[in-house]
């Protein structure tokens, strides 16, 4: 390791105790910590959205395209600084014009990826769940795929009726089927509170993986600085 | 102040993106990738006033005599430093990558790694705050895929490791594929409402 | 100064008083009642010396007012009648200043606050008034005298009697009320005017206070209790001692320490005890897709983690592109997180010192694309035109009119790509890459494939994906287990164990401390409340 190397470790073991202070309560020192790494993240998307966009993307086309490109790079370069005027409370209303533009590209683009990369492949794979070959036999491993596909729809119903049962719940009298949506509805909680607990373990993992991978690295640092003074 | 030219935007370049996952014209297609590349230009932008103004509130904290001022001339310390170094050499340079190794990372690990305690301490107290079926259910399975997803010190439990298969396979993906399919219908229903102008959060109601 | 108990209240007077100051009964005994010597004192009045009735009536008093006081006098000998007044507007004044006199006591000759309970023979002699006009009246007299009474103290029996008796003000409604020329004041001479003389008001008892505090002895103590308390509220009290310590705080502490030590262990004592999962059918397709690769593929890599996860997603996707590099595969690396691009240099250069990647040539970092799912459909449709540049300024793509890098050489659109490989660690990116790539990769006649490796949390939301028919998701590593599990199936021995072995231990003790801890967190309580509860029955 250089020195800019023992430097940044060094940094680095500090910001990490200084972090895992946390555990043993809020304090002033890990809160100037969590600030300065906003503020190092803030630089970095500043920087990687200049080099990245805003130079090669708004102004360089203006002096590099032919005459209609460059009429054509104009209206971002007049949009991006309408937009700029949301930095004053007085004149936020002038940006409103390209933020009008954003949002209608936004939300086209929301629903088309919902409707066509979600909804109907996900509908569809529900359907499929039942689609045995005319040519295979039927034996126990088509049986457990049908009673798992069986499971799924069942659980992909009665999940989504959850999302009606509060609605229906309101109602001061039920009708026969508001009674069997609730009732789906009850089911498909405990699907969801199974997925939940799938995906608690999950960032759990995450987690510990990310504590690991700290520990290791204080561990190293603490041989290396004894390494360095034992010799 | 309603105005009806944001609506008529904001629907309008919508209308065109939209129309442009199910139909395939030429003319429809290039006004659609240029809609989408000023539109990314515009986010990046819009990343940049976001700089700015956190810049701009910071600065005002740490100039005022505040309690907090000190977490501010933080923030503005590791936002000019990173702004001077990235800036001047490029955000893949070696200065770049030092203070991304020894700064960012060290700190977004390590509050990552907190969470792992946070969140046992949760789960321990979950069966004392709401101890249902749902609980349980929820307790019960996160043990389980935790203990299949590590080693287990090369122990084989029988039946426990086809068990986190098949909840993962089975039980999980229809819960998440419910979860996906309403996800979706919410997203599809919020995007249209600002396509039909009953929604206007650019400031056009 | 003498002082004379009221027989009515029990409060102290001057002996001159002839009326009570706070209940107004009559401090010296009655010699029977007469409508000429009955009179209501007015302690308002008669009490302030420097008040109107304290003064001469002619040192200080202003001129109208003098006028006023002999109209008053001339009022008093006349008889009320409507006829007479409209006869002698200036003598036509009500009577209440009767009584203004120099010896500081005011009193009201006439009025009575029993007008209203006089017989209606009096009452009628009020000609001039409506029926509807004159029951108003006398409601609201009685009204106001109710409120008069409820403010003093109730006279007795007798005296209502005799102050009734004596009474014989009820024209004086009549004077009020008729709409008769002004006698007096500046508008003296007018017809319907408002009265601006002082009696068109409402003569009312002015409420009495007392300068005096007659206290009793179990007042006297409750002042002293509350003086007492005032007292000890002025003193700064210390503050109650806040326990700094709570149980949670323990609990906390506990499952740090028990957590730190499980990780440590494996890392400072042990090395690589814990064997590498067998086989993952996630895993396994990816591997079978990388080792189908033609030589040279194109592909395109996303870098879409936040730095938080990079030990767990650098440490899974290691295995990964030590099996594409070997391959030959050329790397494009693309981003939708502004950390995106340093990842994917970071990440790159970790594979250096084994094996040598020129950039340009082996690999390419096109850097940051924003917007989210408007950038990433951007770059669908048209990968040149989005991401024209490298992240270091360089022509990346190749056309007709320029030269580009060799490693994005041939790319035109998506589809030129042989494979996507995804890295992600939050479930909304994740499904945005899969929602914006999947109508264009699902195309059969699409060879490009889809692979995922994704933080242990995203399995849940990426399965339904990868389990789905068609299958937009084509493979699939799931956080280290994932990339463990490919490590032993490619037959790479370099995962790196002790990551493996600390992630082993940890994952049980945190499984431990859930089970263990959550059930004795819930269990003793219980039991305890149980206990509790027997015990109160035993007794």
């Amino acid at each position: 390791m250089n020195l800019a190397d023992w430097i940044g470790a060094f940094l680095g073991f500090v910001l990490t105790l200084l972090v895992f202070s946390y555990l043993i309560g809020d304090n002033p020192l890990f809160r100037i910590t969590l600030h300065m790494f906003i503020g190092v993240s803030a630089g970095f998307v500043a920087v990687v959205a200049i080099y990245n966009i805003i130079l090669p993307r708004l102004f360089v086309p203006i002096f590099i395209n032919n005459s209609s490109q460059q009429i054509l790079s104009l209206f971002p370069l007049i949009l991006a600084g309408l937009l700029f005027s949301k930095i004053s409370p007085r004149f936020a209303f002038i940006g409103n014009l390209p933020m009008s533009y954003l949002v209608g590209v936004s939300a086209a683009a929301a629903i088309g990826g919902a409707v066509t990369g979600t909804l109907i492949p996900q509908v569809l794979a529900s359907m499929n769940l039942f689609a045995v070959q005319s040519n295979q036999a039927f034996d126990a491993s088509v049986g457990l795929r049908l009673v798992n596909g069986i499971i799924i729809l069942i659980g992909t119903v009665a999940t989504l009726a959850y999302f009606q049962f509060g609605k229906y719940s309101q109602a001061s009298e039920k009708t026969q089927f508001q009674t069997w949506i609730d009732g789906l509805g009850q089911i498909g909680q405990v699907f969801i509170a199974l997925t939940f607990g799938f995906l608690f373990a999950g960032i759990l993992s995450a987690a510990l993986t990310a504590l690991i991978g700290r520990v290791l690295f204080l561990v190293d640092f603490i041989r290396d600085i004894l390494g360095l003074l034992i010799g | 102040m309603r105005n009806p030219v944001y609506t008529a935007i904001a629907i309008g370049v919508g209308i065109v993106v939209l129309l442009g996952y199910f139909l395939q014209f030429d003319l429809l297609i290039n006004l659609r990738i240029i809609l989408l590349e000023w539109a990314t230009i515009l986010v990046a932008t819009t990343l940049l006033i976001g700089v700015v103004n956190l810049f701009i509130v910071h600065w005002r904290k740490s100039t005022t005599d505040q309690p907090n001022r000190v977490n501010s001339i933080a923030l503005l310390a590791g936002l000019t430093i990173t702004l001077g170094v990235a800036g001047w050499f490029g955000p893949t340079d070696p200065y770049s990558l030092w203070i991304f190794n020894y700064i960012l990372i060290p700190i977004e690990a390590s509050l990552m790694g907190i969470l792992s305690v946070v969140l046992i301490y949760a789960g321990v107290r979950l069966l004392r705050r709401k101890p249902n079926l749902l609980s349980i259910v929820f307790i019960a399975t996160a043990v389980v895929i935790l203990l299949m997803t590590g080693p287990l010190f090369g122990i084989d439990i029988p039946g426990l490791a086809e068990l986190r298969i098949w909840i993962g396979k089975v039980p999980a993906v229809a819960g998440a594929r419910g979860i996906l399919l309403g996800v979706s219908l919410g997203i599809i229903a919020a995007g249209l409402r600002i396509l039909m102008g009953a929604d206007r959060p650019y400031g056009g109601n | 100064m003498e002082e004379i108990y009221c027989p009515q209240c029990g409060k102290t007077n001057p002996i001159d008083n002839k009326f009570c100051d706070f209940c107004l009964a009559h401090l010296h005994p009655q010699e029977g009642g007469s409508a000429d010597s009955e009179s209501i004192s007015v302690p308002g009045i008669g009490e302030n010396q420097n008040g109107l009735g304290g003064h001469d009536s002619d040192s200080n008093v202003p001129d109208w007012l003098s006028e006023l006081q002999q109209s008053k006098e001339v009022e008093n000998e006349e008889p009320l009648d409507s006829d007479s007044e409209l006869g002698k507007p200036a003598d036509a004044i009500s009577d209440w200043m009767t009584g203004v006199s120099g010896d500081g006591e005011a009193t009201i000759g006439e009025f009575s606050p029993a007008a209203p309970f006089l017989p209606d023979q009096e009452i009628n002699e009020s000609q001039d008034i409506p029926h509807w006009l004159n029951d108003a009246l006398i409601e609201e007299e009685t009204q106001d005298l109710l409120e008069d009474e409820r403010l003093e103290e109730v006279p007795s029996a007798s005296e209502e009697k005799d102050v009734s008796q004596g009474d014989s003000s009820p024209p004086k409604i009549r004077d009020e009320t008729s709409g008769d020329r002004e006698n007096a004041g500046p508008l003296a001479g007018l017809k319907g005017v408002l009265s601006a003389e002082p009696g068109a008001a409402r003569v009312r008892k002015p409420r009495t206070y007392s300068a005096k505090l007659k206290v009793s002895t179990s007042q006297r103590a409750h002042i002293d209790l509350l003086n007492s308390l005032l007292e000890d509220e002025g003193q700064p009290q210390p503050l109650p001692q806040r326990r700094s310590i709570s149980q949670q705080h323990m609990l906390r502490w506990g499952i740090a320490l028990v957590l730190l030590m499980a990780i440590l262990w494996p890392i400072v004592f042990t090395n690589q005890e814990m064997p590498l999962p067998d086989y993952d059918e996630g895993s396994a397709e990816v591997n079978r897709l990388i080792s189908q690769l033609p030589e040279n593929a194109r592909v395109l890599v996303g870098f879409d983690f936040e730095p938080g996860l990079a030990a767990e997603l650098d440490t899974a996707a290691k295995p990964v592109f030590d099996h594409l590099l070997s391959e030959g595969a050329l790397l494009t690396l693309i981003s939708t997180s502004p950390s995106g691009p340093i990842l994917a240099e970071r990440f790159i250069q970790s594979f250096q010192a084994d094996q040598l990647l020129i950039y340009g040539l082996e690999y390419v970092n096109l850097g940051y694309i924003p917007g989210g799912a408007v950038g990433l459909l951007s770059f669908i449709e048209n990968p040149q035109g989005t991401i024209p540049f490298t992240i270091d300024g360089l022509v990346a793509w190749e056309t007709d009119e320029r030269n580009g890098l060799p490693a994005t050489a041939g790319i035109s659109q998506i589809t030129d790509y042989s494979m996507i490989i995804l890295l992600v660690d939050d479930p909304d990116t994740a499904r945005m890459w899969i929602e914006q790539l999947s109508p264009t990769i699902i195309n059969p006649q699409v060879l490009t494939s889809l692979v995922l490796i994704t933080s242990a949390q995203l399995e849940p939301v990426v399965r339904p994906y990868y389990e789905s028919s068609p299958q937009p998701v084509n493979g699939l590593v799931v956080g280290l287990r994932g990339g463990a599990a490919y490590a032993r199936i490619s037959g790479g021995d370099d995962f790196p164990g002790k990551f493996w072995d600390a992630f082993g231990m940890g994952t049980f003790v945190a499984a431990l401390l859930i089970l263990v801890g959550g059930l004795g967190y819930y269990v003793i309580p219980e039991l305890s409340r149980t206990a509790r509860g027997q015990e109160k029955v035993k007794r």
